[in-house]
């Protein structure tokens, strides 16, 4: 019906007296080709004299004279950013400047604009703020990286990222107060503000300064006298910026106006969940449950070695299935692993490095250990305790590895992840995840547990719930802090994973329990246990990494998506 | 040995990789051009100067050229206007063409709520004649209008709005120019004689004082905002606006009056400078007509009448005053928070009413000065052929009617002998049956005509819509029963006026992608098929067409005879109007000119004249139910209006939120139970709005601000015009804010 309607309607659509649409008269044809190909030709070169076919240098030089230095940094001096606050009005052409004279990628940009705003002392204040890398004298990117893709120039300061050199393990992200190594998926490593310094080299301006309208942003020589002096503790270079004394940022913010701590980040209540480094979440929790099971191998064997003569085996193997899983999920993690060899140079100062470093070693130490206990006669002709040596040398080595773990995030300096609920956290996984191995492998073996490990199991189960519930807190505070954004994190936007958490954990111990009471079902109700307990912990994991709060400059005002 | 050590090296990796491929990504090189450093792989072959496509500042932009295509931009150095400088949107200017969602070829749409299905040229363009011409034949050629734009060149326009009367017999069209600078064209009209924004940017940097009014000039026109921060005068800079913004917040003297008390502010300025003797009476003696009346009509604006109406105490008043009274060289510049009122005309009046008694114009840093928007909005002003007659005539005047017929060498019947209607009588004239078929080129209604839900039930009501534009996703493509493929900014040659009349020039650098069409050249064809070509045989070329224009403007204030070809104003830097051939010599030595330095105005006894009425109320002031009065506006730089354009930059999209969101005052954030960042339901009349709430002391209580570039803020927009200029009032409308938070989704 409709068909026929249609095909009715059209004859009519047409006016009798104007062309037929399907065979156009061939002028029109003509002059449709014609102006196509006149579409397509390209003849602005051509007709336009060519102004500076010969002209040499920077014509823009005149406009960024003033603002950069007449010569190089000399000892004890780097150069800096410099930005006038009153002349920086918002108008973010500094932000895709550096973008397009730097060729990045899509939306990428090393320089930012947020803003702040509030009353200070009475009159109404909103501040624009550019910034870009603060070339830190003591920066945190630099002193993370694993694989010493950082370098802080000596001659200038600037603080140069290695792309090649880079594993894309985006803990610089992680350290970095001010959120300035930006990942880049494509490549697979970060990027960074490099000051543009080979435009500095040859007497250019960097792009954001050559391109601020007003002028805001300079480039000066400061020394170090004056940096440190800037980042004694407790001051920040804005309101609302990171406390200086942790990385010792160059960049110094004027302003004519008072700008003070009243006046707070655009984007201060704005809650969208950080990155949420699935593969880490991973890699953490299982480690730590691997470490953990040989932990409580260690423990109950000191009480009662004859209880754990048959169960070492299989915990040991599970061990190494669990945590090879997690070391290979941290390798996944990388952007560029064919650099990862590189691991052992951050050792000095990186928390990663030495986390790295430190599981490496411990692997091996658990697959010896097992081998050990596991083909005795393979090995007669070597000393008893060795096997005991080596229990101990695996549970030190992975217990090094958690507290490197612990402080790879401690170091970050941000709140939620400070030492206690950290290490609440790890701990808290190893425990509890270790003595429910046990307690799984008991089951199985004996279709009984001991007390010994059930005692464990609670005390495990204690510190997770006594951590994670002191982070939900401060949702119900008055006052606003990191801490009640990253509660109103979990329980807003995160609030499904949240649940399910909580569920997870609930279903666990209601399955433990059963299974204690119905032994013939054991293995069954066991295994659901041992598996929503470390679905549950993967879930406490995510929210680990998403409720953080990124530490940052201030922010524009950020709407999430809604419709 | 050598070769060992090479051959080692390869083998084994160094343990600091300083160089390889992802290191020389970034490898900067110069550019040669005398640009400086560029990315190695857009290292260009050749450069060329385009203006700017998208405010009315007309910035000068580099355009690196690789095998004859654009690659990059930088903003021109040695451009007058913008010297080297550019806001986000015209850095990314170019990023806009590559989008995936432009229109590569002819759509036609079956049937209403179908799809827009590709059909090539041929077919779109009988269809168009077909459908229109049926329209015409059975509701009368009134039947069919079309509403055209600031954002194509002048030639563009010209040729629209000669075809359309001229050749298709379409008697009312009107351009989205009528949203941002109507009013100024009306003021200027009534009390200069024409419509002739006097200043020239130079005059930001050589006044002592400037006063903007309704303008975020740092947001809205940043490159303006950098011609102020040249000033090296240390100006006193005054911002008349009910918002702290980031222009006010950069001022001196901020004045934050209550929405829509303007009128009666300025008059009650104009009294208080008249009482403190700050008048230049020798200059209304010679050069003014309408003073004394004037000086009558504000008696009654005492500085309690202002306090009570605008919330400005009288000492902020006196001292406003001896700021502009003591000023040497005192310039006004105002934007849309004056242009987009209800009783706009007689506003902007009022400022030039101040500027004109304080002999405040024709000298350098003076000027009554409308600042306008879109990038030709002075090109559609003089020559797209809606209300005024192709370049700056009268469609009224017989004499200008057959200068414009021999000119262009047409039957001088064809012309007709009254303006268009203006955007809003359009509107209603769909709603009222009286038009049938709309031809929408380069604007999208669906999302900035206010009072939206009524702007889409007319697009519904239409017998035939087509729509030309260089995206298939606009709000307004989506009513369209056809789409014309338009080629964009840089991808077709043409010329547009800014804001300080400067003729600017737009070059092919780019290619249209498919088959779209530069809109000159589809209105080629379309003259071709409709059966017009001999009235427009010599329209050939953009460039003939800015030959005939500027021969239409002989005569008229803003003669430009003396502009011969596009090369004379690529070479010259833009060239501002008037400009006559004597004028060219002298274009060397000074770039920029002003208005109004003889005292001459243009009315026939040369003097200007003092505008002003009683002001009237709102149209829909505030009440018990929708208490609070809703601002939209502009609301970063790096957004361009509807968006169509902005929103394809992965880089501009960072630079502002995805959402809609409100700003609100802490305090009645306070009383309504909202916290920051919540979602609030915006309510008025006409519809209802979710949005987040950004609480911020910048907005005043009572008061809500909504940027203009999220669709839904014309939902809740009010329709109320200026009754001279028919300018919408965007300005002002009354809601009620309630949170949403219990009803949003999560």
């Amino acid at each position: 019906m409709s068909l026929t309607g249609s095909s009715l309607l059209e004859p009519e659509g047409v006016d009798q007296s104007s062309p037929q649409s399907s065979v156009p008269p061939l002028e029109q044809v003509n002059l449709i080709d014609q102006m196509l190909k006149e579409q397509g030709q390209m003849s602005a070169v051509e007709r336009f004299s060519q102004k500076h076919t010969s002209t040499q240098g920077h014509m823009q030089r005149s406009y960024y004279e003033d603002l950069i230095p007449i010569r190089k940094p000399s000892t004890g001096e780097q150069y800096a950013f410099e930005v006038d606050l009153d002349k920086c009005t918002g108008c973010k052409a500094c932000v895709v400047a550096c973008h397009s004279l730097n060729g990045l990628h899509e939306n990428e940009s090393w320089r930012d604009i947020g803003s702040i705003r509030g009353v200070s002392d009475g009159v109404v204040e909103q501040q624009t703020v550019t910034s870009a890398c603060h070339h830190c004298a003591d920066p945190a990117c630099l002193n993370g990286c694993p694989v010493g893709a950082y370098e802080k120039e000596t001659d200038t300061g600037i603080v140069r990222h290695l792309d090649d050199q880079c594993i894309g393990c985006q803990y610089c992200s992680l350290k970095c107060p001010y959120d300035v190594p930006k990942y880049d998926k494509a490549l697979g490593i970060v990027r960074k503000c490099d000051m543009c310094h080979e435009r500095l080299a040859e007497g250019e301006a960097p792009a954001c300064v050559q391109a601020c309208p007003n002028g805001a942003i300079k480039i000066t020589l400061t020394d170090t006298a004056t940096v440190n002096a800037a980042a004694k503790p407790g001051r920040s270079i804005l309101p609302g910026a990171f406390r200086s004394d942790y990385t010792k940022p160059t960049t110094t913010f004027r302003s004519s106006r008072k700008l003070t701590d009243s006046m707070k980040a655009s984007d201060e209540h704005e809650l969208t969940p950080a990155h949420a480094h699935t593969p880490l979440v991973w890699m953490l929790t299982l480690t730590q449950v691997a470490v953990g099971i040989s932990l409580a191998d260690l423990l109950v064997s000191t009480v009662s070695a004859a209880w754990m003569q048959t169960l070492k085996v299989p915990l040991s193997i599970a061990a190494i299935v669990i945590g090879n899983i997690g070391l290979i999920a941290s390798f996944l993690h990388l952007g560029s692993p064919k650099g990862a060899w590189r691991i052992f140079l951050g050792l000095k100062k990186s928390w990663l490095s030495r986390e790295i470093v430190m599981f490496s070693a411990w692997m091996p130490a658990l697959m010896t250990y097992t081998a050990l206990t596991g083909f005795p006669q393979l090995f007669e002709w070597l000393p008893d305790e060795l096997t005991a040596t080596a229990l101990w040398a695996t549970v030190l080595l992975g217990l090094l590895s958690v507290y490197c773990s612990i402080m790879v995030y401690v170091d970050t300096q941000r709140a939620f992840w400070s030492i206690n609920k950290t290490a609440g956290r790890f701990v808290g996984t190893m425990i509890l995840g270790g003595f429910a191995g046990l307690l799984l492998t008991e089951m199985v073996v004996y279709g009984a547990v001991s007390m010994v490990a059930l005692g464990g199991f609670i005390l495990g189960a204690l510190i997770k719930v006594v951590t994670e519930v002191s982070l939900l807190l401060p949702a119900r505070s008055d006052t606003w802090s990191f801490a009640k954004k990253s509660a109103l994190l979990q329980l807003r936007p995160l609030g499904q994973v949240l649940k399910l958490r909580w569920i997870l954990l609930g279903i666990a111990m209601i399955a433990g329990i059963l299974a204690l009471f119905m032994p013939s079902a054991g293995f069954l109700l066991g295994s659901i246990a041992f598996l929503a307990l470390l679905a549950g912990e993967w879930m406490e994991r995510s929210l680990f990494f998403q409720a953080v709060v990124t530490l940052k400059m201030p922010g524009e005002i950020a709407a999430p998506t809604h419709d | 040995m050598a070769t060992k050590q090479v051959t080692l090296k390869k083998l084994i990796p160094p343990i600091r990789q300083w160089e390889g491929p992802k290191t020389q990504r970034l490898v900067r090189t110069p550019g040669d051009f005398g640009l400086g450093q560029v990315p190695v792989e857009m290292k260009p072959d050749a450069t060329t100067n385009v203006i700017c496509g998208f405010c009315s500042t007309g910035c000068g932009l580099n355009i690196h050229m690789k095998d004859g295509q654009a690659v990059s931009l930088t903003p021109t150095t040695d451009y007058p206007v913008n010297m080297g400088m550019a806001c986000p949107k015209g850095w990314e200017a170019l990023t806009p063409l590559q989008a995936n969602d432009r229109a590569t070829t002819p759509m036609i749409r079956e049937q209403r709520g179908g799809k827009l299905v590709a059909t090539d040229w041929h077919n779109a363009l009988t269809e168009f004649t077909t459908r229109f011409k049926r329209v015409q034949k059975e509701h009368g050629k009134e039947s069919v209008a079309f509403i055209s734009t600031g954002q194509i060149v002048t030639e563009e326009m010209a040729y629209l709005g000669a075809l359309a009367k001229f050749g298709m017999g379409i008697k009312h069209g009107d351009g989205n120019t009528r949203q941002c600078m109507a009013t100024a064209v009306v003021a200027y009209k009534q009390s200069f004689g024409f419509d002739a924004p006097p200043y020239t940017y130079q005059d930001f940097e050589e006044s002592d004082v400037i006063v903007l009014v309704g303008s975020n000039l740092c947001i809205a026109h940043p490159i303006m905002w950098q011609r102020v921060e040249r000033n090296q005068n240390n100006p006193e800079i005054i911002v008349i606006d009910p918002r702290k913004t980031e222009t006010a917040v950069a001022a001196t003297q901020h004045y934050p009056i209550t929405p829509k008390s303007d009128l009666v502010f300025f008059y009650g300025l104009a009294k208080i400078l008249l009482e403190k003797n700050y008048v230049d009476e020798a200059f209304l003696e010679a050069h003014c007509e309408g003073y004394q009346e004037f000086y009558e009509h504000i008696q009654k604006f005492t500085l309690d009448e202002v306090e009570q109406c605008s919330g400005i105490t009288p000492e902020q008043m006196e001292y406003l005053a001896e700021t502009i009274g003591n000023g040497q060289r005192v310039s006004f510049w105002w934007t849309m928070g004056i242009n987009q009122g209800h009783e706009a005309v007689r506003t902007a009046q009022a400022i030039i009413n101040i500027a004109l008694m304080t002999g405040n114009i024709g000298r350098p840093g003076t000027g009554a000065n409308s600042i306008t928007g879109q990038c030709n909005a002075m090109g559609s002003r003089l020559f797209s052929n809606t209300t005024g007659l192709l370049g700056g005539h009268d469609f009224a005047n017989a004499q200008d009617r057959e200068k414009v017929a021999d000119i262009l060498d047409i039957d001088v019947s064809l012309i007709p002998d009254a303006p268009s209607m203006a955007y809003d009588q359009i509107v209603n004239g769909i709603h009222d049956g009286k038009i049938k078929g709309l031809w929408v080129i380069a604007t999208n209604g669906a999302h900035s005509w206010i009072h939206q839900d009524r702007y889409k039930e007319a697009m519904e009501k239409l017998d035939y819509l087509v729509v030309q534009d260089m995206y298939t996703t606009t709000e307004t493509v989506e009513y369209a029963d056809l789409l014309l493929p338009a080629a964009g900014w840089a991808e077709k040659d043409g010329t547009f006026i800014n804001s300080e009349r400067r003729v600017g020039l737009v070059k092919k650098v780019a290619k249209a992608p498919g088959d779209a069409l530069s809109d000159f050249n589809i209105f080629r064809l379309i003259t071709d098929y409709w059966g017009c070509r001999d009235a427009f045989a010599s329209w050939t070329s953009p460039e003939k067409v800015f030959q005939l224009l500027t021969k239409l403007s002989e005569g008229q204030p803003c003669d430009i005879s003396g502009i011969k070809n596009y090369q004379q104003i690529d070479a010259q830097g833009g060239i501002q109007w008037p400009c006559l051939p004597q004028d060219v010599a002298g274009l060397n030595k000074d770039n920029q000119r002003r208005l109004f330095g003889d005292g001459r105005f243009y009315h026939t006894n040369q003097r200007a004249k003092f505008i002003f009425a009683d002001p009237q109320q709102v149209a829909e002031p505030t009440d018990k139910d929708f208490s609070m009065i809703l601002l939209t506006g502009r609301g970063s730089s790096a957004q361009w209006h509807t968006q169509t354009r902005t929103k394809k930059s992965a880089v501009l999209r960072k630079l502002y939120p995805q959402s809609i969101y409100v700003e609100i005052h802490p305090d009645d954030a306070d009383d309504l139970g909202i916290k920051p960042n919540d979602l609030v339901l915006v309510k008025s009349r006409r519809a209802g709005v979710t949005a987040t709430a950004l609480v911020t002391p910048t907005v005043q209580r009572g008061q809500l601000f909504m940027p203009m570039h999220y669709a839904k803020a014309n939902q809740l927009t009010m329709g109320s015009f200026d009754p001279y200029s028919r300018q919408p009032s965007y300005k002002f409308c009354a809601v009620a804010v309630m949170s949403a938070v219990n009803t949003s989704p999560s």
